[in-house]
């Protein structure tokens, strides 16, 4: 008896263990068969579509596939599914600030970075209220899938943790449209395609349709599609996945099938750099648009590597980020794959016997020689700060990114356009608080205040409050301040000869005075509607004062004053709630003879250099009004007075330089000719003796 | 040569506080016992050889100057465990004037100098620099001077790369040790010349 309990005390947690997905991620015991080859394997495989049937293109109304189901008949999709691409929305390993999603409603002038992994400076959508669902729409585009839209995330409750949302319960609830459009499918061939025909602006727009479960299909080019999901008000018969009328119509290409209905898949194991960039795209505002041509690509792709090289995974698709310090989910130190891991290594790891032996030059990374550079550097510099971003100037430039700006599909768009984010931004971080150059953006958003606490307003509730007042129908910046002079207006600009006059006749002068009055109605327009909206905001918020955050500053209603009826919130009242948010940046690298600090030390000790006085001027969202600027040290929150010695030192080092040669020269002649005068004389006298 | 590699590889691994904490307390039990049993042995003697007021202004500067540095360095790594800030900061002002002030001290107080030749075949010799110890400890203080002016001048210069660097770091930082013990006990031993103690 005594033998039976003790087997089942070892045999329980055996089964428990074997039936936990741990079990499944060793890959070498793995229920899934592998090719094993570098060859790669061929993919001629069955369409299966998500009630595990196999696709008939001749079908009437044939369904969507499902990577769930196509896919994860060969490969451990549960795995994959929780690595960083798709796990956004897990908090339990979150690693270092890293670039937000940021909300984005042109019409009330919102643009909120947001952040499931509680990134400081970042909102938290599910704190905000905003649907699991709602960030899936909204980012889903440009995500592999999964993550927030994924079943497991679906299900979780948003709570309603502010005081808005618990006025307003029903917000998060109405923004989730998941029984209808079905959870957001991962699409392996977002990443792993090698085929140039697969469309990731397609994958993006069906996200935007609501489209999530024909995504795959359509972005691979295996269908085409008709309808879309954004119409459809109730949830119908059967769901996303089905077949049926008002679900869209797929009609799929039979080109595509083989004689025994297989699709031939043209997958690689390792990422394009073009599967990364569609996501992944930063560009400066110089080398932007027409002027692409001179943008100089990062050094390790000029140099034939792809990004997966870095930031590769293993099948739990945990990909490395490259930081020093990074820990992956498995607790193993990854520094061989960061920049000073590849190229510098670890000295103290640096014998072959040892299992963790210093990996430096792997696929050839040279070892940089640093001549002449203090060493004091390695302690406080990050390698990016002088190899990676754009150089610093006197103002960091914009940047435009996928993700924020939607790059990728075809548009007419400039480098100013909205959410501003700006680089670089050299700010320290990490527990060394290295500095390392940073893109930077600034909140803007309705939010409601008391106690000198402010707490963001939902997107589509901060819409729905101020449609009315604010009168936008597509672009809040643009459309606040235009104003068109009626005949009155103009005949007391222009006076009563000259009112009905075309704006083309009009003399210089003239449109000069138009312009003016435009200005100044438009200015007076901007802050009447910032007022009304906050008016209904109040209303619906009884005991709250409504604030609006832009540029850097918070605004709030002046009732006392009717020619300016808005007025900036002092910033010891408004707290963090205008703080910018901050992440580091690590590409494009530079080559060594473009790095900073080539050309001298006086490339960043000197008290004009950008490094510490560059001038960081929020970006915002109110034309004509002043946003917050400050000189990069405060930001950097260093003694600028120890900045500027350390600059006077340098300001001499050249001359200093050939006089400390001259008295090392002297000190030599002086201690050892009377040092060699000393012995010479002892050994002298020793011979007399 | 490998193996003057390898020890100087390895010194940067000698936890340098430990370093300095044990040369201090080396250096003050040996002068404190040395100072006890050269009272209790004392017999009085004239002090032949004085230096002049520009001497002692060049002495008093220097060893200033040294102070500053070793405060600044040596002080900034027992407390915070490496240089930084306006420690950094001091040590480089510093450094330029010990620049100057180290082809000042080394003529005017160059220990060959010392003891003349008359003054050698003199058995009443002992000057300031008479005995032994003062004058090995000037000539250390003045080799380590050079060794620190060399290693921070070519440091400024884009000849090492950053492992030689490091190396240039370790020998600066070992030359500075060496020279403030040198310094101390070049003091101790003009001070108890001066109080007749030898």
């Amino acid at each position: 008896m005594r033998f039976r309990v003790g087997l089942l005390f070892f045999l329980i947690p055996g089964f428990l263990w074997l039936i936990t997905p741990s079990a499944f991620c060793d890959e070498g015991e793995s229920r899934f068969a592998r090719a094993d080859s570098l060859s790669g394997y061929v993919h001629w495989i069955d369409l299966i579509d998500e009630q595990v049937n196999k696709i008939d293109p001749s079908a009437e109304q044939p369904p969507p596939y499902s990577p769930l189901k196509t896919c994860g008949r060969c490969h451990d999709y549960n795995s994959i599914a929780h690595g960083w691409h798709f796990d956004a929305v897990a908090r339990d390993h979150n690693g270092r600030p890293g670039q937000p999603w940021i909300w984005n409603d042109a019409r009330t002038g919102t643009h909120l970075p947001l952040s499931y992994r509680g990134w400081l400076g970042t909102f938290d959508p599910d704190r905000l209220g905003i649907a699991r669902w709602a960030i899936a729409k909204q980012f889903g585009g440009y995500l592999p899938g999964g993550g927030p839209g994924s079943p497991e995330s679906l299900k979780f409750n948003v709570p309603t943790l502010n005081d808005h949302t618990q006025a307003n319960p029903t917000v998060a609830d109405s923004q989730d449209r998941s029984e209808i459009t079905g959870p957001l499918p991962i699409d392996c061939m977002l990443c792993h395609r090698n085929d140039r025909s697969y469309s990731p602006d397609a994958w993006t727009k069906q996200i935007a349709d609501e489209n999530f479960a024909y995504a795959p299909t359509v972005a691979a080019g295996l269908a085409t599609i008709a309808g879309s999901m954004e119409r459809i008000r109730t949830k119908p018969e059967s769901t996303a996945t089905g077949n049926s009328p008002p679900l869209p119509t797929l009609k799929y290409d039979a080109t595509r099938f083989r004689n025994d209905g297989k699709v031939f898949f043209d997958i690689i194991r390792k990422p394009s750099n073009n599967s990364c960039n569609y996501c992944h795209t930063n560009l400066t505002a110089e080398a932007f648009g027409s002027n692409r041509w001179t943008h100089d690509d990062d050094i390790h792709v000029r140099a034939g590597m792809a990004c997966a090289d870095c930031h590769r995974n293993s099948l739990d698709h945990q990909t490395i980020r490259g930081f020093e310090g990074e820990i992956s989910p498995q607790l193993k130190p990854l520094e061989s794959l960061t920049c000073r891991g590849c190229h510098i290594g670890n000295p103290s790891q640096a014998t072959r016997s040892s299992s963790s032996r210093s990996l430096a030059g792997r696929m050839g990374a040279p070892l940089p020689a640093h001549r002449g550079l203090p060493l004091v550097h390695f302690e406080k510099l990050a390698c990016t700060a002088c190899h990676s971003g754009p150089l610093p100037e006197a103002e960091p430039t914009r940047i435009v990114n996928s993700i924020a700006h939607r790059l990728g599909s075809p548009a007419h768009r400039s480098s100013d356009e909205l959410p501003g984010i700006v680089a670089p931004v050299m700010l320290t971080h990490g527990p060394e608080a290295r500095y390392s150059p940073h893109r930077m953006t600034w909140p803007a958003y309705w939010g409601i205040m008391k106690e000198n606490s402010v707490t963001p307003l939902e997107p589509e509730n901060a819409f729905q409050l101020t449609r009315t007042s604010l009168k936008v129908r597509k672009d809040f910046s643009q459309e606040l301040i235009e104003v068109k002079p009626s005949l009155s207006d103009r005949k007391s600009i222009l006076g009563d000869d000259r009112a009905k006059v075309k704006e083309s006749d009009l003399s210089e002068e003239e449109r000069k005075k138009v312009l003016a009055w435009t200005t100044l109605q438009g200015q007076k327009q901007l802050k009447s509607r910032l007022a009304d909206a906050m008016t209904s905001i109040e209303k619906a918020n009884p005991g709250f004062t409504a604030v609006y955050i832009a540029g850097g500053l918070g605004y709030r209603r002046n009732a006392s004053d009717k020619e300016d009826p808005v007025e900036v919130i002092p910033a010891e009242e408004l707290g963090d709630a205008a703080k910018p948010y901050a992440w580091p940046m690590a590409h494009d690298v530079r080559p060594a003879r473009m790095s900073l600090g080539v050309q001298g030390c006086t490339e960043c000790h000197h008290h004009d250099a950008p490094f510490f006085s560059s001038q960081i001027t929020a970006v915002g969202t109110l034309p004509g009004f002043d946003t917050a600027s400050v000189p990069v040290h405060q930001l950097q929150a260093v003694d600028i007075h120890r900045i500027d010695q350390w600059n006077m030192l340098f300001e001499g080092r050249t001359v200093f330089k050939i006089f400390a040669f001259i008295c090392l020269g002297l000190l030599s002649v002086i201690v050892l000719g009377s040092l060699a005068w000393n012995i010479g004389r002892r050994v002298s006298r020793l011979g007399a003796t | 040569m490998n193996r003057t590699h390898n020890l100087l590889a390895s010194l940067p691994e000698i936890p340098f506080t430990r370093v300095l904490t044990a040369a201090g307390i080396v250096l003050l039990v040996t002068l404190v016992l040395h100072g006890v049993f050269a009272n209790a042995t004392r017999c009085k003697r004239e002090v032949l050889f004085h230096r002049g007021p520009f001497a002692v202004l060049v002495y008093v500067a220097f060893g200033m100057i040294t102070a500053i540095l070793a405060f600044t360095a040596f002080g900034s790594i027992l407390m915070n465990g490496k240089m930084e800030h306006q420690a950094l900061l001091l040590h480089v002002m510093a450094a330029g004037a010990f620049t100057a002030i180290m082809v000042a001290f080394a003529y005017v107080w160059n220990p060959a100098y010392g003891r003349s030749s008359e003054a050698a075949q003199d058995s009443t010799e002992k000057t300031s620099n008479g005995w032994w110890v003062a004058r090995w400890s000037l000539w250390l203080v003045l080799l380590m001077s050079l060794g620190v002016a060399a290693s921070m001048v070519f440091g400024m210069l884009p000849l090492f790369d950053s492992q030689q660097m490091n190396m240039a770091i370790v020998f600066h930082r070992y030359c500075g040790l060496m020279l403030v013990i040198g310094l101390v006990v070049h003091l101790y031993a003009i001070t108890i010349q001066r109080l007749g103690w030898r």
